[in-house]
């Protein structure tokens, strides 16, 4: 009943009020970045967050992947952003922001009445960018090597890369325009280099990248193409270079980008080939850029002897016989694989300083003259040697003969004498004197036919020619001409060949008749040797070796380029005295040489 | 006239109030949110019933009245409102006297009382919030208690031999203690200090006749 009763209060105050405007215009900054675009911080870095409005800002909230780490009541809120205190990874910054209604409702009294705006920014942590910072190289489309790199802060964060490579750039190279990542040496080419890649971000901080690249100089081969010709060639450089080939001492090719050239052959000595390698642009080259690859070619086979060997034949046995420093070694003339081995020390010569090798025409039986004696052996197997202790040689010795009536006729160096041995006994037998004595040692002016029945002695100032009757000698022939040489002719006892005045003479004995003579006015001629297996006779004329059957000299059977003139030929190989023994079977290419 | 018996009394009156401490309150939420007094505990009605006992020319016995007014802040606009109301209650229980005094103007006849007792008070605070669908309320209490006293004079007319109308005016005096909230003490008392008025309907069931 007394509820009833209760006072009921009343009365009314409405307020009348303009309702808010739906939107207001709010501004809200941060350090002028497009909220589109990604701040990345990669050290401490000042931030500060402007708002601008119509309205009274009410309170603003900064938060970090939505956790609100400060709070602005102001215009304005500046805070720095540690990249140490953040973890690296990705963030979004935000800004929401109220602002009042202005109308003084009860609404916006109670807050519940307000303008909301928000922005927010994508940051990127990235506390040592150092530690992303990636070069590498490669080549390029064009062929030159190209350092590249990558870095995690964007471009817009770094001010310019400097690049130094020592080793095949000039100098040091700045690039500013930050889009820009990589660099093309046009220094590099092969072998090695390092390239320092050093990137600036704005602010100074720097960081660098050291590439280092190793690659291997070309190889260079060479190749046999055919008698006159072979190829040398070379791997590419790793990155585009030019080249300079140089074959003998002779310059081929100069910067040339091709790798891949023939080149004239040369009998008888190995031709060192090289090829440098450098920038393409010449503009870069220095010291640390230029390489040489290496190689050696020569035409034929090597013999694997020591320089300068001896030589001699046994036809009987097909057995080369030569030198390597002090043994005497035989070897198959077919196969030409050493079949036997032989030191002959000396004191203190041996057959090192040796002067001649000789093989009788009629048996098995070689000869071996060293510094201080002569060795004959019976065969190849070297046994039981007979020593003629009085009879020494060098290389200068003019004669060194075995006769298929068992002599040994030799003429020492500097004598106007050939001694006459028993080759059975070593016993001497009788001297010949001659009056043309020469002072050349090669090629041969004097000699002995091989049935020991006629002795010769050539010399620019003419020629004698004994015939031997027992241990009596009697002068055949003489005359006056200019002799360059006198061979024996192998199986022709009666036959010898003659470089004399501007001809090669091929006589008969004992009349010294003509038999067949080949005219050499315009380019002279150097005798070798006439082949015992085969006849051939080897001589040099010009700038090659030439072959023709004894009996025609008109008809060269084989021709190769060479500047040796101390070749002899044995069973159709073509031997050198010179550097490195090589040889060449002329067999394939008889009449085939062209 | 009976010269003994039963009594009992209704009255409906009417006075004012006080309050101090009351409308302070009120008037310290003036301002907040736009609030104006829109009411301030107004003069109003009471109610009161009496079960006494007559002998001669006295009357005594229990009394019990019941005070009511109120109070409201209001504000609104087109966002929402927020009212105040305050509900002020006084429930008096208490004892009373009184002298008849023969005027010699049958039927009427004056007299003189006196009655005092424990005053009773609790004020509700309801505040209500509306924005715009939103609204919520919240409902406060405080409640304390003091003696009164309060003098008074008036005339009855007899109507029947046991009924008789009654007027009378008095004062009502407040000793408060001060008001609870949460059995909390504040300081805050109820203070019903003011002018009464009364009118009302005397029952008498005698007990002898003269």
């Amino acid at each position: 009943m007394l509820v009833g009763c209760e006072y009921s209060p009343m009365g009314e105050n409405i307020i009348d009020l303009k309702t808010p405007d739906k939107n207001i215009p709010v501004a809200i900054t941060l350090n002028n970045v497009n909220p589109a675009d990604t701040i990345y911080v990669y050290q401490t870095t000042s931030v500060t967050i402007q708002i601008k409005s119509t309205k009274s800002l009410v309170k603003a909230e900064v938060m970090l992947n939505n956790n609100v780490f400060a709070t602005i009541s102001q215009s304005f809120l500046s805070f720095d952003l540690i990249p140490g205190q953040l973890a690296d990874g990705v963030y979004k910054l935000s800004v929401n922001a109220n602002f009042t209604s202005g109308t003084g409702s009860l609404a916006e009294q109670m807050g519940m009445e307000q303008y909301s705006g928000g922005l927010s920014w994508t940051i990127r942590v990235i506390s040592h960018p150092e530690n992303y910072f990636k070069a590498d190289y490669r080549l390029n489309k064009e062929g030159y090597l190209e350092y590249y790199w990558s870095n995690k802060v964007p471009p817009s964060c770094i001010d310019r890369y400097e690049i130094h490579s020592g080793l095949s750039q000039p100098a040091d190279t700045v690039i500013t325009d930050p889009e820009k990542t990589s660099f093309v040496d046009y220094g590099f080419e092969c072998g090695y280099t390092y390239c320092q890649i050093t990137t600036y971000l704005k602010g100074g901080f720097g960081f660098t990248q050291s590439v280092s690249i190793t690659k291997p100089t070309p190889k260079i081969y060479a190749e046999y193409i055919d008698l006159k010709h072979f190829r040398v060639y070379w791997e590419k450089s790793y990155a585009n270079a030019r080249y300079k080939l140089t074959v003998g001492g002779n310059v081929i090719a100069t910067d040339v980008n091709d790798t891949s050239y023939v080149v004239p052959q040369i009998f008888g000595a190995g031709q060192a080939v090289n090829v440098e390698i450098r920038p393409r642009n010449k503009a870069y080259d220095n010291i640390y850029n230029k390489y040489t690859a290496y190689t050696n070619y020569f035409l034929g086979s090597s013999l694997g002897l020591g320089n300068w060997p001896l030589f001699a034949y046994n036809k009987k046995d097909n057995i080369l016989y030569s030198t390597t420093y002090g043994s005497l070694v035989a070897i198959n003339a077919t196969t030409m694989k050493q079949i036997n081995y032989m030191s002959i020390a000396g004191h203190p010569w041996g057959l090192a300083y040796g002067g001649k090798l000789a093989t009788a025409p009629h048996n098995s039986t070689v000869l071996a003259m060293t510094g201080e004696e002569t060795w004959i052996y019976s065969d190849s197997y070297f046994n039981n040697p007979l020593l003629i202790s009085s009879v020494k040689g060098d290389v200068n010795t003019h004669l060194s003969a075995l006769t298929s009536d068992d002599r040994f006729f030799v003429v020492p160096n500097g004598t106007s004498t050939c001694n006459v041995y028993s080759s059975i006994t070593g016993i001497k037998l009788f001297d010949i004197p001659f009056t043309y004595n020469t002072i050349y040692t090669f090629p041969e002016f004097v000699g002995v036919s091989e049935n020991g029945q006629y002795f010769w002695a050539a010399s620019e100032n003419g020629i004698e020619v004994f015939e031997v009757i027992g241990t009596t000698t009697q002068l055949i022939y003489t005359d006056t001409r200019f002799y360059k040489g006198a061979l024996s002719v192998p199986s022709h006892p009666d036959q010898i060949i003659c470089r004399v005045g501007q001809a090669i003479e091929h006589r008969h004995l004992p009349d010294f008749s003509l038999i067949q003579s080949m005219d050499v006015t315009t380019y002279g001629a150097v005798l070798c040797n006439v082949d015992p297996g085969t006849m051939n006779f080897l001589y040099h004329q010009n700038d090659s070796l030439r072959v023709c059957n004894v009996n025609d000299f008109s008809k060269t059977i084989f021709q190769i380029r060479s500047d040796e003139r101390t070749c002899k030929i044995y069973n159709n190989k073509v031997l050198t005295f010179g550097l490195g023994p090589i040889y060449i079977d002329i067999t394939p290419y008889l009449n085939n040489w062209k | 006239m009976y010269s003994q018996g039963y009594t009992a009394e209704y009255s409906i009156g009417y006075g004012n109030y006080q309050l101090k401490d009351i409308k302070s309150i009120q008037k310290s939420m003036v301002g907040n949110y736009g609030l104006k007094i829109t009411d301030c505990f107004p003069d109003n009605y009471t109610h009161t019933v009496t079960l006494g006992y007559l002998t001669g020319t006295n009357n005594f016995g229990f009394q019990m009245s019941y005070l009511t007014t109120g109070g409201r802040l209001h504000v609104a606009d087109y966002s929402g409102s927020y009212v105040t109301d305050m509900y002020m209650n006084g429930y008096r229980l208490g004892g009373f006297y009184r002298s008849l005094i023969d005027t010699g103007l049958k039927p009427c006849q004056f007299y003189l009382q006196i009655a005092s007792g424990v005053m009773i008070s609790s004020l509700r605070i309801q505040e209500k919030m509306t924005i715009y669908n939103e609204s919520q309320e919240v409902t406060t209490r405080l409640s304390g208690s003091g003696t009164y006293i309060e003098p008074s004079l008036g005339f009855s007319f007899r109507l029947a031999k046991i009924c008789r109308l009654s007027a009378g005016v008095g004062y009502e005096i407040d000793i408060p203690n001060y008001m609870y909230y949460d059995n909390q003490k504040t300081d805050v008392k109820a203070n019903w200090n003011g002018v009464r008025f009364y009118g009302g309907l005397t029952f008498i069931i005698p007990e002898k006749t003269n």
